[in-house]
């Protein structure tokens, strides 16, 4: 099943520490062997200063007690750098944990620094070190640390490339740590300077956007909302046309938080030819399904691609998430999003069919006979669906919809009238004005 | 300037040709000048036949003399003026040198004036005081020739001021000055070449056939001295390579050096051969002594052999092309020996640069220009291509040489960018992709192929390579040996792809807009020629070239087309018809393909083209081998337009000019169909045409053999692949039309059959069909147990498209009279836009009862029914218990919104409007007239819209009518509004619960409550009502108001309708009995009515003549039956649909007249029958109820008969009102015409008026600065003010 897993095409726009996550849940998928996991991983720390955690993954890698001699190098010149860095941020450390010297500090950017400067002979030396060990402390994954200093770092920070970066440390640090609420703070923060107009190059903007959906997507399929927010950043025109040149396989997440998604009908139709139209860069089970759906109508092949759905919501990291509920674990994601895929197949469905039998109908829908009778009962009775059961012969009969020469008429017709009325009233209007001069 | 000096110094010589050489010892020099001046000349036509750089070239070396050339030819001709006295001609020369004059010192960039120049002047000032002394003589002189040495006498006393010190000087030591100052001079020149830049500009202006007559004038002048010169010449030359010969150990740098100077000035003269120097110019490179100095000669064979070639339309001759490579190629090969030599065109090197041997470790500059040598040899190459006949062998052997040129720019482009002159090399770059990018993969393998083996086997063999020996053999070894350094090999990639994407790719880094462009444009050529669709759609709307392109050049625009011809070529490959037919149509709308395309020159009819335009043309024609056959993209765009209008036609069969999707198309199928016999197809026209009438009848098979049968095909690269994507789309096109053009002939079509039919899958005609119910396109659905399609009769009646059509003319109209109110009010109605956007709200609150929502208008309408039933609501809602209360609320506040929108009456049109709309859309509910009638209603309200004054009279009519309206809905409210205890009061819980029999004893007393507080006589008041009701807040207030005036004016009238929560609980309930009166059959309900005849006779009689002329019900069943009759008397098919109609939006037959009419009165018999039924013993009662039945019926026809006639009445009256609003409104839009414009003539008028105001201002201002000036301490004082 690893021909749908996406890390290999999602890893690249993420941070290395926030790659992690997605191994971790490889291995617990066990898609692929997990020695090739675990020497990822080590290759993934290489670069990183944790370089403990490299060293027991080589460990449980090998199977041996001995670590290469470069790690134990690269150990000592951490801690090394470690200990610099501190010092040289320490002033700045010690005055912002000093609760009663952190309440000078005011909105002010400039008044902050020359406070600062005045009183505690910190000049613009240590509030770079503060970054710098902001950064170091990110490599080291103490990420609740970066967090705060990268914080603290932007109110003083006068530079707004590094300000722009603080600012992703910071997003990736919240991301880490599992805050998703002040993650999405930081989120809509770094996309508001990304869309600002002063960013450098049109090639770079399109770059930071895709970086930002890929970030995103840990934000969004944790938070509560996320469903909804990941349609209304991923299906602006801009962050559309950034997937769509650069990162086709984000129309997965797309796809699927549309199908899940039952407020944003309105763009779905849209996004559907978005979907055609981008068929031959990328496609998954879920494109295809949509694909089946709205554009080929081929419901036997829709009914395949959910089965395959399936999968691909399972091993994929971000939409497979588990949940333990009791003594078992689910995908709330799977249910949801199949529950919805099937309603979209009926749906459509429906629309074209006057008479349907429910056993064939149970079958185009994954359920049996009794199910799918109560799923349309249901169906009905909250009135989503204008039919009837016709239980002596088994089938379920349309109502006939069809939009009503009148009420088309009438349609046409109404917003006239209401035009008119204005129109009338700015004459009165205007002849009054007149008369009263 | 020149042209002109050349016709004067041809008068003179031809005047006194003859003293030349006898007299003057100058006379060489004289002939010398003349000579160069006809070099001049011809340089001029040179320099406009080829590039600029070559241009500069020559001019960099003959130009610098010309002018003193020009200068001493002036001084000569002075001299030849002095000796027989001749003052005019002397005047004019002077005034010529002096012009003369300030070009050189220009020229020289010195402030030195040149020695010529004094000596001159020095020996006019002696004549003339020679003349002048000479009194006799001055005597003698003719009257012009004297007032000429007068004026000569002033001009020169005045010139010679300037020059006293030089003059002075020269008159101590005239000789010694003149030698230095000449040689400076050369110097000078040398060093300041690069100022010449600017001028062959200028001389390039004149144009060529000037040349050319002057080369007719010249001529004979020219041959007498320049024969002579040019044997002088030749002899020399002689010499001079017998010296070289002889000891070439001898030769020194600056032999050579002046040697090429030499041979350089003599470039593009008359008479020189120009094959001939470029021979000699090839031998220098041999004896050259510096590498840096061969390659500076190297520069100067290969702009000598570009000019071999004089004309702009002819091609350079291919064994010059070939050695101009082979020179190249040593170029290249010298500047990568010595990586300290530079060559730029832009920094003119100093004379001696290139005697820096070739151990000289510094840089060396040589002037020259790579990239210019090489885009001339591109444009060589091409030309030759263009004018070679394609057909013959030698277009075969021309193409073989496309490699050398490749290897050529490919070293180049190395080269530059080994001294990363990136945008150069980008610029060879490109030259590299315009060769490659037609070539499909064949192709290019082909060439690579060739590539290789011309160079193992051909080797020494070439044409170029055996003069090259032989030129080797005849000379002395060379000097400077330069090894082969740069490969004379191609190494091609050996995908086109790979090639194509690293040059790409370089371009796109460095290149300049234009090269980019044009790159791009390869690239999405490229990438469509490789099937890779949807690569190159890409690129073409990344690079947002569609845009811009109309500002390109126009190769770059023919560039464009093909690229876009390619894209439509591959997307039909791909199966992407709708794609493939956009990429063409445009190329094909204009039936001017073969211009676009540059494939060769189309003749209009109707404009003739300038030689000029047609030589222009021939220019940039494409040659032959990267032609796309024309043929191939007719048969691809017809097919495409085929497959997507077929269907299409079929589906609009009723409006033909809605929706054309090809319109050439559509006029080659008008005039195929226009032709009375039809033969086999010969063209590709004839293919399409006949496949697409076998289309269009749903025979798949013929058509797809009709267009397999085109010889075309062939040219397609996957042939079978295409053929079978070809073949499915026409199968499903041929689907979709057979079913668009014979789904009404069918209830059922099963999906079987169908698939048969079109031999499909079942699952892709199951997908077809689908995707056309979700369109719309077709109506009906599937009956998924039996697999059939199943039609939905749901098709348009004459009537509906009318009433459609009048709705769009509606919209315009409104939208014409919102146009005029800007116009007139001054964009006062910003606001409207705006509005018009969130208009459905607004229009909804207006139209909730009409037509907001489905529902609406049903409870609405059953409520105007319902009325007369008030009293038996206990026996319905006895019927249907089950009641939601909630529902009710909802629908009712709804109402009390729309209704409290109106409460305040601010324009009583727009309440008739309303009601009226209301009204209609109640009572016309289910009649077709309802629509022809409202929107007539709304036509003239927005006409009466137009001005003031007309809404008075319009407004009449429908005022009256509007207030019966209002009335009734007034009335309507009135008995309404008593409803509420039905459904709220304590007994209603009663009735609710309550079986049907019971809950009509305890009903009995509220009925006559609610008639009395109508001011019915016959029942008493009820205790009350108010405090029965919980909704009773809003309804009693008015309730009373309206008791009190049964029938008050709208136009005073309170909020009509502040509809109470019960109104609609009546709604809901008469809703119920309807859905339960759709199970009986009016019959049936006739017959109820017989069966149980009411006992009260009397009662009923008061009844019924109060509901006729009082009450609602009857009034809006008037308004009801306004329109049926006319369906009944007329059409019948017309009751049909309204049958139809009626069946599908819920409603009944109620409307049809006498249904209704005896639905009204069984309601009331069954009122009577209830309250009376306690008092009458059974017996009387059914011998009264024959009795009144009889009456009843009678009574009953009579005023049906009678509200027949008025209805008529009314609608005849109607008619007439909308004829004569018609006039009205047309006499207005008329009226507010002739406003407007004499509106216009007036802002013209202002308009100009006001220019004048403002020329008149200027010229005030003007004079007021006049006074000004006049008197400057005027203006000081204002200015301090």
């Amino acid at each position: 099943m690893a021909n749908y897993d996406l890390t290999p095409k999602t890893a690249p726009n993420l941070d290395r520490h926030l790659v992690f996550p997605l191994l971790e849940f490889l291995q617990e998928r066990q898609l692929y062997p997990e020695e090739e996991l675990l020497k990822a991983k080590i290759e993934l720390l290489n670069k990183t200063n944790m370089v403990d955690y490299a060293m027991d993954i080589h460990k449980s890698l090998y199977h041996t007690d001995d670590v290469p001699q470069e790690m134990v190098e690269r150990r000592t010149e951490v801690v090394a750098r470690l200990k610099a860095l501190e010092e040289a941020a320490a002033p700045l450390v010690s005055f912002l944990q000093n609760s009663n010297a952190a309440q000078d500090l005011r909105p002010e950017k400039q008044y902050n620094l020359q406070m600062l400067n005045d009183r505690y002979q910190i000049g613009p030396e240590q509030i770079e070190a503060l970054y710098q060990y902001a950064k170091f402390q990110f490599e080291c994954g103490n990420y609740s640390g970066a967090a705060d200093y990268l914080y603290q770092y932007r109110a003083l920070c006068t530079n707004s490339e590094r300000s722009l970066s603080a600012l992703w440390g910071k997003l990736a640090a919240e991301i880490l740590m599992q805050n998703w609420e002040v993650a999405l703070e930081e989120l809509n923060r770094l996309k508001e300077t990304i869309d600002s107009k002063s960013f450098t190059s049109p090639l770079n903007q399109v770059q930071s956007r895709i970086w930002l959906m890929h970030w995103s997507l840990f934000i969004f399929f944790n938070h509560d909302n996320g469903r909804t927010q990941i349609i209304d950043l991923f299906n602006q025109d801009k962050y559309l046309n950034a997937i769509q040149t650069n990162a086709p396989h984000l129309l997965r997440y797309l796809a699927t938080a549309f199908i899940v998604n039952k407020r944003r009908r309105p763009q779905f139709k849209d996004f559907i030819k978005v979907i055609q139209q981008e068929q031959y860069s990328y496609k998954d089970p879920i494109t295809e399904f949509l694909a089946c759906v709205y554009i080929n109508y081929d419901f036997d092949g829709a009914q395949k691609k959910m089965k395959e759905c399936e999968e691909v919501i399972v091993n994929d990291p971000f939409l497979g998430k588990l949940v333990e509920e009791g003594n078992y674990t689910t995908v709330p994601f799977r249910d949801e999003f199949l529950e919805n895929a099937r309603l979209f197949i009926f749906e459509t469905y429906c629309r074209i069919h006057q008479r349907i039998d429910i056993g064939i109908l149970a079958e185009k829908l994954n359920l049996n006979y009794e199910e799918a009778e109560r799923w349309i009962v249901n169906l009905i009775r909250t009135s989503k669906l204008d039919a009837k059961i016709d239980t002596s012969s088994g089938t379920v009969i349309m109502e006939p919809n069809f939009p009503n020469m009148y009420e088309q008429l009438i349609d046409h017709t109404k917003a006239l009238s209401g035009r008119t009325y204005k129109l009338v009233s700015q004459v009165l209007e205007h002849a009054q004005a007149q008369s009263a001069r | 300037m020149a042209s002109r000096f050349w016709t004067q110094g041809d008068s003179d010589t031809e005047e006194e040709g003859g003293d030349y050489e006898n007299e003057d010892e100058n006379g060489g020099v004289a002939g010398e000048s003349v000579a160069a001046a006809a070099g001049s000349r011809y340089l001029q036509g040179n320099a406009s036949d080829s590039d600029d750089s070559d241009a500069q070239k020559r001019v960099v070396r003959s130009a610098k003399d010309k002018r003193f050339e020009e200068m001493s030819a002036t001084v000569e001709q002075m001299k030849n003026a002095m000796k027989i006295n001749d003052w005019v001609s002397l005047q004019e020369s002077f005034d010529k040198m002096n012009k003369q004059l300030e070009k050189v010192m220009r020229v020289t960039e010195s402030d030195k004036v040149p020695a010529l120049y004094i000596k001159a002047l020095v020996m006019l000032e002696d004549f003339l005081s020679q003349a002048l002394s000479n009194k006799d003589a001055k005597k003698k002189m003719s009257s012009s020739n004297a007032r000429a040495l007068n004026s000569m006498k002033q001009k020169l006393k005045k010139n010679n001021k300037q020059y006293e010190d030089l003059i002075i000087k020269y008159r101590e030591n005239p000789e010694s000055e003149d030698d230095g100052d000449e040689d400076e001079d050369l110097e000078e020149d040398e060093d300041s070449d690069s100022e010449f830049l600017e001028d062959p500009s200028k001389i390039v202006a004149g144009s060529e056939s000037e040349e050319e007559n002057e080369e007719v004038d010249g001529d004979h002048s020219v041959d007498e001295q320049g024969d002579d010169w040019q044997k002088k010449m030749s002899k020399k030359d002689k010499l001079m390579e017998r010296e070289f010969k002889k000891d070439p150990s001898e030769i020194t740098w600056d032999t050579v050096n002046k040697k090429l100077k030499e041979i350089v000035a003599s470039r593009g003269r008359k008479g020189t051969g120009r094959v001939e120097l470029v021979e000699q110019l090839t031998f220098l490179t041999r004896v050259a002594k510096t590498p840096a100095q061969k390659l500076e000669i190297l520069f100067s064979v290969v702009s000598a052999q570009f000019d071999i070639n004089p004309s702009l339309t002819g091609h350079m001759p291919i064994n010059v092309w070939m050695k101009c490579v082979k020179n190249m190629l040593i170029i290249l090969d010298i500047l990568n020996q010595y990586p300290n030599i530079i060559v730029d065109d832009t920094v003119e090197p100093e004379e001696n640069e290139t005697q820096k041997g070739m151990d000289y470790k510094g840089t060396i500059r040589v002037w020259g220009n790579l990239v210019a040598f090489l885009e001339r040899m591109d444009v060589e190459f091409f030309k030759s291509l263009q004018c070679i006949d394609p057909h013959t062998r030698d277009y075969v052997e021309r193409l073989r040489d496309e490699p050398m040129f490749l290897v050529l720019a490919q070293n180049v482009q190395d080269y530059l960018e080994k001294t990363e002159n990136m945008k150069a090399a980008a610029k060879v770059a490109l030259k590299r992709v315009e060769l490659i990018y037609y070539k499909p993969q064949e192709v290019y393998d082909a060439m690579r192929k060739l590539a290789e083996q011309t160079e193992e086997i051909n080797g020494g063999e070439t044409e170029g390579e055996v003069s090259k020996v032989m030129d080797e053999g005849r000379g002395p070894p060379a000097f400077v040996v330069t090894p082969e350094l740069v490969p004379r090999k191609p190494t091609f990639p050996s995908s086109s792809r790979v090639l194509m994407d690293d040059l790409v790719s370089l371009i796109y880094q460095h290149g300049d807009e234009r090269t980019k462009a044009r790159a791009m444009l390869c690239d999405i050529y490229h990438h469509a020629l490789m099937d890779e669709f949807s690569t190159a759609r890409d690129l073409l709307l990344m690079s947002h070239l569609q845009d811009n392109i109309q500002i390109m050049d126009v190769s770059t625009q023919i560039l464009f087309n093909r690229a876009m011809a390619q894209l439509g070529l591959c997307a039909f490959r791909n199966g992407l018809i709708t794609e493939g037919h956009n990429c063409l149509s445009e190329l094909y709308s204009a039936g001017r393909v073969r211009e676009l395309l540059a494939q060769g020159v189309s003749h209009s009819r109707y404009y003739e083209k300038t030689p000029e335009q047609e030589r222009l043309e021939r220019r940039r024609q494409m040659p032959y081998h990267m032609h796309i056959n024309l043929e191939l993209l007719e048969a691809v765009h017809l097919t495409c337009a085929m497959l997507l209008e077929v269907p299409n036609m079929a589906a609009n069969t009723l409006d033909a000019k809605h929706r054309v999707i090809s319109k050439t198309f559509r006029k080659l199928l008008e005039v195929s169909e226009r032709q009375t016999l039809t033969g086999p197809p010969e063209n590709v026209r004839d293919h399409v045409m006949a496949a697409t009438r076998a289309l269009s009848q749903g025979d798949f098979l013929k058509a797809f053999d009709v267009i397999r049968s085109l010889q075309v095909w062939k040219l397609l690269k996957n042939q079978e692949c295409v053929f079978e994507m070809l073949k499915a789309k026409i199968k499903a096109e041929a689907l979709r039309t057979y079913l668009f053009t014979y789904a009404s002939s069918y209830t059922s079509l099963s999906l079987d059959q169908l698939s048969k039919m079109f031999d499909l899958s079942e699952s892709q005609t199951h997908s077809i069909v689908s995707k056309m119910m979700i369109t719309e396109e077709l109506h009906a659905s599937w009956d998924q147990p039996t697999s059939c399609i199943v039609f939905h009769e749901v098709e348009q009646k004459r009537l509906h498209a009318l009433a459609f059509q009048l709705t769009d003319k509606l919209s315009i109209l409104a939208e014409s009279n919102e146009r005029a109110i800007e116009a007139r009010m001054g964009g006062g109605l910003d606001g409207l836009p705006l509005r018009r956007r969130d208009g459905p709200d607004y229009a909804a609150a207006v139209t909730t009862g009409a037509a907001g929502r489905w529902q609406d208008n049903i409870t609405f309408s059953q409520a105007r029914q319902g009325t007369t039933t008030t009293g038996r609501s206990g026996y319905v809602s006895g019927a249907r218990p089950s009641t939601p209360g909630g529902y009710s609320r909802e629908r009712s506040s709804q109402k009390t919104q729309f209704f409290s929108h109106h409460s305040t009456i601010r324009n009583r049109i727009w309440d008739n409007v309303r009601l009226k709309v209301v009204v209609l859309g109640l009572a016309g509910f289910g009649t077709e007239e309802f629509f022809t009638e409202s929107t007539l209603e709304m036509l003239r309200i927005s006409s009466a819209l137009l001005s003031d004054p007309l809404l008075l009279p319009l407004s009449v009519p429908s005022e009256e009518h509007a207030t019966k309206i209002a009335g009734s809905l007034e009335v309507a409210r009135t008995s309404d509004a008593v409803e509420p205890p039905v459904p709220e009061g304590p007994w209603s819980k009663a009735a609710f619960d309550a079986p049907a029999a019971s809950v009509d004893e305890p009903q009995e007393p509220e009925v006559p409550r609610e008639c009395g507080l109508s001011h019915d006589p016959l029942v008493s008041k009820p205790p009350d009502v108010a405090s029965l009701s919980p909704h009773s807040i809003n309804p009693p207030a008015p309730n009373a108001t309206f008791s009190a005036h049964p029938r008050p004016s709208p136009l005073t009238a309170p909020p009509p309708l502040p509809i109470s929560p019960a109104i609609s609980s009546v709604y809901f309930l008469l809703q119920a009995m309807q859905k339960e009166a759709k199970e009986l059959s009016i019959q049936g309900l006739s017959i109820t009515n017989h069966d149980h005849p009411s006992p009260a006779t009397e009662p009923a009689g008061v009844l019924q003549l109060e509901s006729f002329s009082f009450s609602p019900p009857i009034n809006s069943a008037d308004n009801l039956q306004n329109f049926v009759p006319i369906s009944t008397d007329h059409t019948n098919n017309l009751e049909h649909s309204t049958h139809d109609f009626l069946a599908h939006s819920n409603c009944y037959y109620n409307h049809n007249p006498e249904a209704s009419s005896c639905y009204d009165h069984h309601q009331q018999q069954q009122q009577q029958r209830w309250r009376r039924s306690e008092n009458h013993d059974e017996e009387q009662e059914r011998l009264m109820a024959q009795e009144r039945r009889v009456r009843r019926l009678i009574s009953n026809r009579e005023s049906a008969r009678r509200s027949r006639l008025r209805r008529r009445k009314q609608l005849e009256e109607l008619q007439a009102q909308v004829l004569c609003l018609l006039a009205d409104n047309h006499q207005l839009t008329d009226a507010l015409n002739r406003v407007l414009e004499s509106n216009y003539q007036l802002l013209q008028e202002n308009a100009h008026l006001k220019h004048e105001a403002s020329s008149f201002r200027i010229i005030i201002a003007d004079l007021i600065a006049l006074a000004a000036e006049d008197f400057p301490a005027d203006d000081d004082r204002s200015g301090q003010s």
